[in-house]
C-alpha cells in the first residue's frame, strides 16, 4: 500500500505522465524507436530520484511499443520495429473501414499483454533468467533459425517464396564489418556500409515506400481517403471481442514474456512468434493476414508483454533482455544502483516500485493511447494524395535521423523500390525484414558454436533443447501439409 | 509483365549468389590456434547455397506463369512511382544545398501538385509539415537536420 501511494506522489506521477505522452509522440513518428525514446528520456532522469526516472523508462516504453502500432494499423507503417506484425492484419482491417475497432483491441491487448508481462516479471523472474541465461550458442542458432522459419512459412503461405525472402534478408544482414574479425564484408570501399545496412531505413522503405508507390500507381486509389471509414471507439465492444479471445490473449502474452526475456530476442520477435503460433494453431489459418482479429491480438499482446519479459534478467541478472533494457542498466548505474541479484537485498523498495510503476502504467496507458489514437487518426485520415506526400516526407527523416545520414535516405529508397517489386511478384516482405534484425544472431552463434565445437556438429543437434528447436522448426515446414495428408487418409479410410 | 519479371528476379538471385561466392572466397580465411575456423566467408557461401534453388524455383514459376497474369496493375501510373523516386533523389541532393525546411517545402509541392491537390492547399500542407518536423525534430529530439550551403536556418 504505501508503495502504491509513493509512486502516485506528484514528484513521481507528473514525469511518468509526460513520459508517457512523449511515449505516443515517438511511437506514433515512423522511423522513431522506443529504443530512441528511451535513449532520449534517460539523461533527462539524471537529478530525479531513481524511482521517478524508472517511471519515465516505463512510460515511454509500453506507450511508445504501443502507438508503433497506430502507423501500423493506419498506414502499413510500423512506427517502431515491435509494430512490424502489428501490420499484416491491422491495416487490411483498417483498410475495410475497421480502424478504430483494430486500434481500441491493440490498445486494451497492449495493456493485458503489459499487464501480464509485468506480472509474470514479479512472479517468474528468477527461474525463467535462469533458463534463459543457460541457452548456449547452439540453442540460440537454433532459437534464431526457427523465429525466422515461423515467419517464413507461416506469414507468408507460401514456403518458397518466404524462404527467398529470409535468404536475402540474412544476405543483407552480412553487409558490413565482420563481427568476429572485423574484416569488411560487401561494403564496395562505402565507409557508411561499415556499420552494415541500416535496419530503420531498410523498414521504412520496405514498409513505407513501397506501399506508396503501390498507391500512386492507381488513381483510383489516390482519390479515396486515406482510410476510407475510421469507425468508432467501443470499449464495451472492444471487451467481449476480448472476452471472446481471451485464451488467444493470455497465450500471446505469455509467449511475449517468455521470447522477451531471452536475451536479444525483444518484442519484435515476440510479436511474429506470437503471430505464427496463433496462426499455425487457428482453425481458420486462411483469415490470416486478411484482417482477422486474432491476427491484431496476438502481436500486439506479445510485443508489449515482452517489455516485462525483458525486464526479468535485466532485473535479476543484470544482463539485458533487450536494447531497451540495455539502456535501464546504464540509467540504474548512473541512480547509483547495481543491477543484479544484490538488487532485491539493498533495493527491494525501489524494485517493489518499479513492478508497481509496471502494473500501473497498463491503466494509464488506456486514456494516453486513447488521445494517442485520436490525434494520430485525425492526421492520418486526410485525403491518400496528402498522406502519401507525408509519408515519403517522415520517411525521409525517419531514415535521416538515426544517424544524420544522407546515405541512409537513399538506403529507404532502394529498399522501398525493392519492396515494391518484390511485392508484385508475391514475395513476403516480413520474413526479409525479420531477417535483417536476426541475421547477426544467428551468425554470430553459428560460427561462435563451431568454433568451440572445431567444426563439430553434434553438439548442434544431440541436445534437448536444440533438438525441441529442431522438431519445432520441422513442425513449422511439414506440420500444415502432414496434418491435411492425415485427414485426407483418414476421411478415405 | 509478372511472368519476365519473376524470370528475371530468379535469373538475378542466381548471379547474386555467384557474385557473393566470388568475392566471399577473397575473403581471408580465419585461424585460431592454428586451427581453421568458419571466417567471414563461411555465412554468406551458405547463403548462396540457399539463394541458388530459391532463385531456380522462381525461373521455373515465372515460366509457368500464365503471359498477362498480375496482381496490382504495374503499368498504370507508373509514371507517378518513377517521378516520386526521381524526386527522392533530387530531394536529398537539394537537401544539401538549400538545407531541410526550403526543399522539403519544394518537394512536398512538387508531389502534391502533380498528386493533384490544390495549390493552396498544397503550399499550406508544405509548410505545416516542414514546420512540423523543424519544430519536432530540430527542437525537441535535438536532430541536426541539414542547415544546406545556403546558410539558411535548417
Amino acid at each position: 500500500m504505501e508503495i502504491i501511494i509513493e509512486i502516485f506522489k506528484p514528484s513521481i506521477l507528473i514525469p511518468w505522465l509526460l513520459s508517457m505522452a512523449f511515449g505516443v509522440l515517438v511511437g506514433g513518428t515512423p522511423g522513431l524507436t522506443a529504443t530512441m525514446g528511451v535513449a532520449l528520456i534517460v539523461p533527462l532522469t539524471y537529478y530525479m530520484e531513481p524511482l521517478a526516472g524508472m517511471a519515465m523508462i516505463l512510460g515511454v516504453s509500453f506507450t511508445s511499443i504501443f502507438t508503433g502500432d497506430i502507423p501500423a494499423t493506419l498506414l502499413r507503417i510500423p512506427g517502431t520495429p515491435a509494430s512490424g506484425a502489428a501490420v499484416l492484419d491491422g491495416y487490411e482491417l483498417a483498410k475495410k473501414g475497421r480502424g478504430m475497432e483494430a486500434l481500441s483491441l491493440d490498445l486494451l491487448c497492449s495493456a493485458i499483454g503489459g499487464f501480464i508481462g509485468v506480472l509474470l516479471l514479479m512472479i517468474v523472474a528468477p527461474p525463467l533468467a535462469k533458463f534463459a541465461l543457460k541457452f548456449t550458442n547452439f540453442q540460440y542458432f537454433w532459437l534464431g533459425i526457427f523465429g525466422l522459419s515461423m515467419s517464413a512459412v507461416l506469414c507468408a503461405g507460401r514456403p518458397a517464396a518466404g524462404i527467398l525472402s529470409a535468404a536475402l534478408g540474412l544476405l543483407v544482414s552480412t553487409v558490413g564489418m565482420d563481427i568476429t574479425t572485423g574484416l569488411p564484408r560487401f561494403t564496395g570501399g562505402n565507409m557508411e556500409l561499415l556499420e552494415g545496412v541500416g535496419f530503420i531505413p531498410a523498414m521504412v522503405g520496405l514498409f513505407g515506400l513501397s506501399e506508396v508507390l503501390k498507391n500512386v500507381g492507381s488513381e483510383d486509389l489516390l482519390k479515396k481517403r486515406s482510410i476510407p471509414e475510421f469507425g468508432k471507439i467501443s470499449i464495451i465492444g472492444t471487451l467481449g471481442t476480448i472476452m471472446k479471445n481471451k485464451l488467444t490473449v493470455l497465450k500471446a502474452s505469455v509467449i511475449g514474456t517468455v521470447v522477451g526475456a531471452l536475451p536479444g530476442a525483444g518484442a519484435d520477435i515476440a510479436a511474429w512468434v506470437a503471430y505464427g503460433m496463433e496462426k499455425k494453431t487457428s482453425k481458420n489459418p486462411d483469415e490470416f493476414g486478411k484482417g482477422s482479429i486474432k491476427g491484431v491480438i496476438a502481436p500486439t499482446s506479445a510485443n508489449n508483454a515482452a517489455i516485462g519479459g525483458a525486464w526479468i534478467p535485466a532485473l535479476v541478472f543484470g544482463v539485458p533482455g533487450d536494447s531497451i533494457t540495455a539502456i535501464v542498466l546504464g540509467a540504474m548505474l548512473m541512480y547509483g544502483l547495481r543491477p543484479g541479484p544484490l538488487i532485491f537485498q539493498e533495493n527491494l523498495k525501489l524494485v517493489h516500485g518499479v513492478f508497481a510503476v509496471g502494473l500501473a502504467s497498463q491503466l494509464l496507458l488506456i486514456p494516453v493511447g486513447l488521445i494517442g489514437i485520436k490525434v494520430f487518426g485525425k492526421i492520418l485520415s486526410m485525403p491518400r494524395n496528402v498522406v502519401m506526400v507525408i509519408v515519403l516526407i517522415f520517411s525521409v527523416i525517419g531514415s535521416y535521423a538515426i544517424r544524420n545520414s544522407y546515405f541512409d535516405i537513399y538506403i529507404m529508397v532502394a529498399f522501398g523500390v525493392a519492396g515494391y517489386l518484390l511485392e508484385y511478384l508475391e514475395i513476403p516482405l516480413p520474413p526479409l525484414i525479420l531477417a535483417i534484425i536476426l541475421g547477426p544472431m544467428i551468425e554470430g552463434n553459428l560460427r561462435v558454436g563451431l568454433v568451440k565445437t572445431r567444426g563439430g556438429i553434434g553438439e548442434f543437434i544431440f541436445d534437448p533443447i536444440c533438438i525441441t528447436l529442431i522438431l519445432l522448426i520441422l513442425f513449422v515446414f511439414f506440420g500444415g501439409p502432414l496434418t491435411r495428408l492425415l485427414k485426407r487418409k483418414v476421411r478415405e479410410e | 509483365m509478372k511472368k519476365t519479371l519473376r524470370i528475371l528476379l530468379g535469373a538475378s538471385i542466381i548471379l547474386l549468389a555467384l557474385a557473393v561466392t566470388i568475392v566471399s572466397s577473397s575473403f581471408p580465411g580465419a585461424v585460431v590456434a592454428g586451427r581453421k575456423i568458419p571466417g567471414p566467408a563461411f555465412f554468406p557461401v551458405l547463403l548462396s547455397i540457399i539463394l541458388v534453388p530459391s532463385g531456380l524455383y522462381q525461373i521455373a514459376a515465372g515460366i509457368k506463369t500464365q503471359a498477362g497474369e498480375g496482381g496490382w496493375s504495374f503499368g498504370l501510373g507508373a509514371a507517378n512511382g518513377v517521378i516520386i523516386v526521381t524526386a527522392l533523389v533530387a530531394y536529398v541532393l537539394l537537401m544539401d544545398v538549400l538545407g531541410y525546411a526550403l526543399s522539403t517545402v519544394m518537394f512536398s509541392m512538387v508531389l502534391l501538385l502533380r498528386l493533384k491537390v490544390p495549390f493552396l492547399k498544397a503550399a499550406v500542407i508544405s509548410l505545416v509539415i516542414a514546420g512540423f518536423i523543424v519544430a519536432v525534430f530540430g527542437r525537441v529530439f535535438l536532430i541536426q537536420l541539414p542547415a544546406g550551403q545556403l546558410g539558411l536556418p535548417w
